[in-house]
């Protein structure tokens, strides 16, 4: 697909001016995975990829030399942990003071799924509703199943 | 001291706070010594307190249009040079003009309240009086005592220091009044509920009330953060519109919750359920309108630091909020007796079950979003550590919910109040499963595999399917039964069942905003790339080609334009000129995104640096179906307009016995 866009893009250029066909390196989607992953220290919660600061270019540049090297993701954002702190990270970690942040969506979904399992069993205790559930829907019901 | 136009704005301000205070003595004994004079008087104050507090805010225009550089607050916010459009909205353009407009905000809807309610609810009005001028104190007292916009300034400047340039475009210029609009606008509802709980009687007399009010704020609530989005996305340059910014979470709060009070306040309309968890709701809603007011204007969130350098205004922030909790939460305690329901769930297969688990799930992000964005405040001030809560994490949590929501969406409109039995639900949904089934067999075989992201496609068009059903269902019924064309039936049924279509509209409209956030969250292309004159890049099958690099100059500015011609298949199809400007005055450098919107998504170049051998650095995205988000708040606006011409209380269907007049005195 590149190549015929390469390819493409050259045939149309070619007439129009002597420009060259510039593209993104290929390494540049993993830099991006990192980079947005990553704040940029001295702005307001920005990741380095978008922060047009100079610090966030640097570490933009040194997440570029080890993607390079091919190092993992992983292994680029504990380097900048190391260097940083916790702070770098835009996803907290779970182990220090950052697990409460993890764990309390994780209980309040529990105790969301706990209610309604109680609700339910309720309702299963109580037996079926009787009366005008079952009946079909009337014409009225239909058009206007007022909320 | 001669009387200036500012003071009198002050003086003006000033005696608003004092008539607070007056109305709210005087609702007081109206209701001790039941004298009802007392209680016009106490009426009459509030309407002068928004005639006081119209006239400080018009001092204060005035002072921004003639260039009044002796108010302390035009010459830190306003120029010689600014175009008059960015003077007038330069009144919001900072904290203590913001908060003028939040009073007069709270003045005006005070005034239409008493206005529009007098005399339906006189039981009511005296606690309602009491609690929103309580509130108007609140914020006058601090306008007057700590953020007073009327400050004068010695020696008076030749010129001012300009609005914020990021400010000056009228995208942000509309923003805040319209997200102000609806925080305000839920501090009706809220005094509502307070005046019910006060007196007792927490029945359907203050749901019914306050279903337009609520309507209203939850649509100015939308409008206003999609604008803040869509402000984000064309001026801000970096590809998106939603960033997880604490600024940006302070605004979906209250939207979060108020989406939950909407939707439950029915089940108790129509059931008679959930009293504690729609007078909790209407408390969190509030609440979490002023958290988002008093964040985003105490300057915490840009470092705890800031909040410090003034810690009057944060520490009167933190009593007042912390007031408004103790005295929401604990009149639910103090009346949790009567809160009892009258009704009960029936079946786990209705629209009531449908409607409490969306509450609950908006509940949890409500709550998600709350702990991410003040937890690492939190941390900070107690452990001196810093933590970064953002994009990735607010992505992986919230996310998944909001896909289970997007599923429910469908649910609760089209199952009927008590319930549905299991088979006729599934028949009910043949269409939308089949859709849904479709989507992802779709998903697949483009070799899509993350599981979040096959349910997100399968959700929209598992909703966009069962929506589109509910609204044919009711329109075929009135086309069979009434020997009327299609049109007709569709005519008739959008006219008579203004709430139910209302509703399946604005669900339609939050369909395509959620095809939308797909769309450009998933399938976003972009391409960081050095380029000089006559250098092209593909992205999405276009060939985009520098062209010119040139200066521009403007009065309010200076900067360099790029200009960029865009082909597709050999065809020129348009230019895009992105441009970076310096702001001098306060030296600021702020880029200008050139976008086009297509069919299937838009192009959108931003500048970044050159370099002194001509060579440019350009980040050129693709962002599919962003242009859906804004169709879609079109359609929301549209549906919420519908359901908000409906009066609650004018028609009732005939066939059922009318609704007890439920705690409703007789009056």
């Amino acid at each position: 697909m590149r190549h015929v866009l390469i390819l493409i893009a050259l045939l149309l250029a070619a007439p129009l001016d002597a420009g060259a066909l510039v593209g993104e390196d290929p390494q540049e989607a993993r830099v991006r995975e990192v980079a947005t992953q990553l704040r940029c220290p001295v702005c307001q919660s920005e990741n380095i990829l978008d922060s047009h600061s100079g610090t966030a270019r640097e570490m933009l540049d040194l997440v570029r030399e080890q993607t390079a090297e091919g190092r993992s993701n992983a292994e680029i954002m504990s380097f900048f942990q190391t260097r940083y702190g916790d702070y770098v990270l835009l996803s907290p970690p779970a182990s220090g003071p950052g697990f409460v942040i993890w764990w309390i969506p994780a209980l309040l979904a529990v105790g969301g799924a706990g209610l309604g399992l109680v609700l339910v069993r309720r309702l299963k205790r109580r037996g079926p509703a009787a009366g005008p559930l079952r009946n079909p829907l009337s014409v009225r019901d239909l058009e206007e199943m007022e909320p | 001291m001669i009387l200036t136009w500012a003071k009198l704005g002050q003086v003006a301000t000033s005696l608003a706070l004092v008539l607070c205070l007056f109305a709210i003595a005087q609702a007081v004994l109206s209701v001790r010594r039941a004298s009802p004079a007392r209680l016009t008087a106490a009426r009459n104050a509030m309407y002068a307190n928004f005639v006081l507090l119209s006239l400080g805010a018009a001092t204060l225009i005035h002072a921004f249009v003639t260039s009044d550089f002796s108010v302390a607050y035009v010459a830190q916010n306003s120029n010689l040079d600014l175009p008059l459009l960015y003077r007038l909205t330069a009144l919001w353009g900072a904290h203590e003009g913001s908060l003028l407009l939040w009073a007069w905000y709270l003045a005006l809807f005070t005034a239409a309240a008493l206005w529009l309610h007098w005399r339906d609810h006189p039981l009511s009005m005296p606690w309602i009086i009491v609690t929103l001028a309580a509130i108007q104190f609140g914020f006058l007292a601090f306008i007057v005592f700590l953020s007073n916009p009327y400050l004068s300034l010695t020696p008076v400047p030749a010129n001012g220091r300009d609005l914020n340039p990021l400010l000056q475009d009228p995208g942000l210029a509309f923003h805040p009044p319209v997200l102000y609009l609806g925080y305000v606008g839920f501090a009706v509802p809220f005094a509502f509920a307070v005046a019910s709980l006060i007196r007792g009687q927490v029945g359907l007399e203050w749901v019914t009330a306050v279903r337009r009010w609520t309507l209203f704020a939850w649509t100015a609530l939308t409008s206003g953060i999609i604008f803040g989005g869509y402000w984000a996305y064309y001026e801000l340059g970096w590809g998106g519109y939603w960033a997880w910014d604490p600024v940006e979470n302070a605004s979906l709060m209250p939207w979060l919750a108020g989406t939950a009070l909407l939707h439950s306040m029915m089940v108790q309309e129509k059931r008679r359920m959930f009293r504690t968890w729609n007078v909790f709701l209407v408390i969190t809603t509030f609440l979490l309108t002023l958290l988002g007011t008093f964040l985003v204007r105490s300057g915490v969130l840009t470092s705890v630091h800031a909040f410090a350098v003034d810690p009057g205004r944060g520490a009167y922030m933190l009593g007042f909020l912390f007031v408004a909790m103790v005295v929401g939460y604990g009149l639910i305690i103090w009346r949790a007796e009567m809160l009892e329901s009258e009704g009960e769930l029936e079946s786990a297969l209705s629209r009531e079950t449908a409607i409490l688990a969306n509450s609950v799930l908006l509940l949890i992000v409500a709550a998600t979003v709350l702990i991410g964005t003040l937890f690492p405040l939190a941390v900070e001030v107690f452990t001196g550590q810093k933590l970064s809560v953002g994009a990735p994490y607010f992505n992986t949590v919230v996310v998944p919910i909001m896909v289970a929501l997007l599923f429910l969406m469908a649910f609760s409109p089209s199952i009927p109040w008590r319930g549905m039995a299991p088979a006729r639900v599934l028949r009910h949904f043949r269409a939308p499963l089949a859709v849904a089934a479709l989507a992802v067999t779709a998903c697949l075989a483009i070799g899509l595999r993350a599981p979040l992201t096959v349910l997100a496609i399968a959700g929209v068009g598992f909703t966009a399917t069962a929506t589109l059903g509910d609204m044919r269902l009711g329109i075929a019924a009135r086309h069979r039964s009434g020997g009327v064309s299609w049109l007709g039936a569709a005519g008739i049924v959008l006219g008579r069942s203004r709430r139910r279509f209302g509703g399946l509209i604005v669900h339609l409209g939050m369909v395509a905003i959620a095809a939308g956030m797909v769309g450009s969250g998933l399938f976003q292309s972009q391409a960081t790339v050095e380029m000089r004159r006559g250098d092209s890049v593909a992205i999405a099958g276009y060939i985009v080609t520098l062209r010119d690099l040139e200066n521009i100059t403007d009065p309010n500015y200076r900067g360099r334009r790029a200009t960029f011609s865009v082909a597709r298949d050999g065809q020129p199809l348009f230019e895009l000129a992105p441009e970076k400007r310096f702001y001098p005055i306060r030296e600021m450098t702020t880029t200008e995104v050139a976008l086009r919107q297509l069919w299937g998504g838009d192009l959108y170049a931003v500048m970044g640096d050159e370099s002194p051998d001509g060579r440019l650095v350009a980040r050129i995205f693709w962002n599919p179906l962003v242009s859906w988000i804004w169709a879609g708040w079109a359609i929301v606006l549209l549906g919420a307009g519908l359901s908000l011409s409906e009066r609650t209380r004018t028609r009732r269907s005939a066939r059922k016995p009318a609704p007890e007049p439920e705690g409703v005195p007789a009056e």
